[in-house]
């Protein structure tokens, strides 16, 4: 565990040094690149501030992921369900991340106004994809003689699905959540950049015009611990669901 | 009345090479109580027969009479793939009971009886433990409990201990013996081991090479239970059967 943790440890302070030595040495002004000791004291001195703007953000994110999750998890089971309703929405499921979405953001402000949702439908809309795509492979990881089997025990279709189907699908889908709760975090800074009065995107705007960049990086030192918490949330939940993943064989328990 | 009842069964598959027979009239009765094996070459078409009766597939001709009655065969025979069908998500209890939880069976008396099967199935004490906590025979069994724990009275086994190795294939071959004693279930097994139908069966069917059909019908009645694998008269049906089969397998 220490050895796993001393490699990008002292990977992370050797860059900081460097970072911290050569504004230093070279007398870059603070409002150009601060040093890390300047935002580390910034990240601390503003901390309320940066936990307030942050309670909204992770707020957004939270209920954009969770909308992500929730629509793209039911409308993967419809897909699954009736072939000729994945032909005639798979074309406009990959279109739709073609679309950029900091193109139709400021649209979202025009049409919900400043307040929480559109951040939460500019998560919803970047996450959502990756758990549809995910939970619609995930509902083909079943082996076709798993799925004879629920069938020769006269297992219905709801049987099939919950029983078999939905378990078999879950691994597909935890890669599928990590990978939109990662992309979460950008999707509610976008939202904020375009129009918010709060949050840390809307933060690291006011304080880039002022040239607080000191408090631009502590905004994105805050926004990353954000992330590194949804996604360290999300891999315990999945450690959890997946327990019997990780069991070691008993015959053969290491030590 | 025969517990199943099967007669004249076509299929045949579209490849992109043209279409390839693999049942051709295949014809034969099980009596309640007995213990069938399809005994062929590999490749024969021994799984797609077990498919067909177990309803998972339709036969192009020809039909399957269950308890005398025709139709939907979809729940009412227990049926063992070839390949490993325990759902990693599960212990190995709630894998021997999900028979039970899918007819809607009350749980608490199936996980009572499938407590009753471990014990005879020498599984006590793994009954909490994930099928990747398993060695491959007690994985076997797992499966066997499962498809005795169904309620069906015909079991339809698909080579359940092809893949061991074997020695542990050899001692499961004993007890799954025993264990068909103290049941008494309708077995269609499926099979390429000679030796395996020999021990186990009441009647073997010899199965030609694709498309496979009725060959010949060998009683083994005659063969006093229980049978151990080096009686001379298992010895010698095990050897007479070879030579029969043999010219089959390498042309």
């Amino acid at each position: 565990m220490i050895g796993r943790l001393l490699i990008p440890t002292s990977f992370a302070a050797l860059l900081l040094g460097v970072w911290e030595l050569a504004v230093r040495s070279f007398g870059v002004p603070v409002y150009i690149l601060p040093p890390p000791s300047r935002i580390a004291i910034t990240f601390f001195t503003h901390l309320p501030l940066l936990a307030r703007h942050g309670a909204t953000t992770l707020g957004e994110i939270a209920l954009g992921l969770a909308l992500a999750t929730s629509f793209g998890f039911l409308l993967a089971i419809a897909l699954h369900h009736s072939r000729s309703l994945e032909r005639g929405l798979r074309p406009f499921i990959v279109a739709s991340q073609m679309l950029p979405v900091f193109a139709i953001a400021p649209l979202l402000v025009v049409w919900l106004g400043f307040g929480v949702w559109p951040k939460v439908v500019v998560t919803a809309l970047i996450g959502f994809f990756p758990v549809v795509v995910s939970e619609l492979d995930g509902l083909r990881a079943a082996s076709r003689e798993s799925v004879d089997l629920l069938l020769s025990m006269g297992a219905t279709r709801r049987q099939l699905l919950t029983k078999l189907l939905l378990p078999a699908s879950l691994p597909s889908l935890f890669s599928g959540l990590k990978l939109a709760a990662t992309l979460s975090v950008v999707g509610a800074t976008i939202g904020e950049w375009v129009g918010a009065r709060r949050g840390l995107g809307y933060l690291m705007l006011e304080s880039n015009a002022r040239l607080h960049v000191d408090l631009v990086f502590a905004a994105i030192l805050m926004l990353t611990l954000i992330g590194l918490l949804l996604f360290g949330a999300l891999r315990i939940i999945e450690r959890w669901a997946l327990r019997w993943r990780d069991s070691a064989p008993a015959e053969t328990s290491r030590g | 009345m025969p517990a199943l009842r099967v007669s004249g069964l076509e299929k045949s598959f579209r490849t992109p090479r043209g279409t390839v027979a693999v049942l051709s009239s295949v014809t034969f009765d099980v009596e309640k109580g007995e213990w069938l094996t399809c005994l062929g070459p590999s490749g024969c078409g021994k799984t797609t027969s077990l498919r067909v009766l177990a309803g998972l597939l339709d036969p192009d001709a020809g039909s399957v009479w269950l308890d005398g009655a025709p139709g939907s065969r979809l729940g009412r025979a227990a049926y063992l793939p070839q390949e490993d069908t325990l759902l990693p998500w599960r212990t190995a209890i709630q894998n021997a009971i999900l028979s039970a939880e899918i007819d809607g069976r009350p749980l608490a008396a199936a996980r009572a009886e499938a407590m009753e099967m471990f014990e005879r199935f020498g599984l006590l004490g793994f009954e909490n433990l994930y099928p990747s906590q398993l060695s491959g025979g007690m994985r076997q069994r797992v499966e066997l409990a499962r498809t005795f724990l169904s309620h069906r009275e015909l079991l339809l086994l698909d080579e359940p201990l092809g893949a061991l190795d074997p020695l542990t294939r050899a001692s499961l071959q004993e007890w799954l013996l025993a264990v068909w004693s103290d049941l008494r279930r309708t077995v269609v097994l499926v099979t390429h081991d000679v030796e395996e139908a020999v021990l186990l069966s009441d009647r073997l069917l010899l199965l030609t090479a694709r498309p496979a059909t009725v060959r010949e019908t060998v009683s083994l009645t005659g063969l006093p239970r229980p049978r151990r694998r080096a009686d001379p008269a298992v010895v010698a049906e095990r050897a007479r059967l070879l030579s029969v089969l043999v010219p089959e397998v390498s042309p």
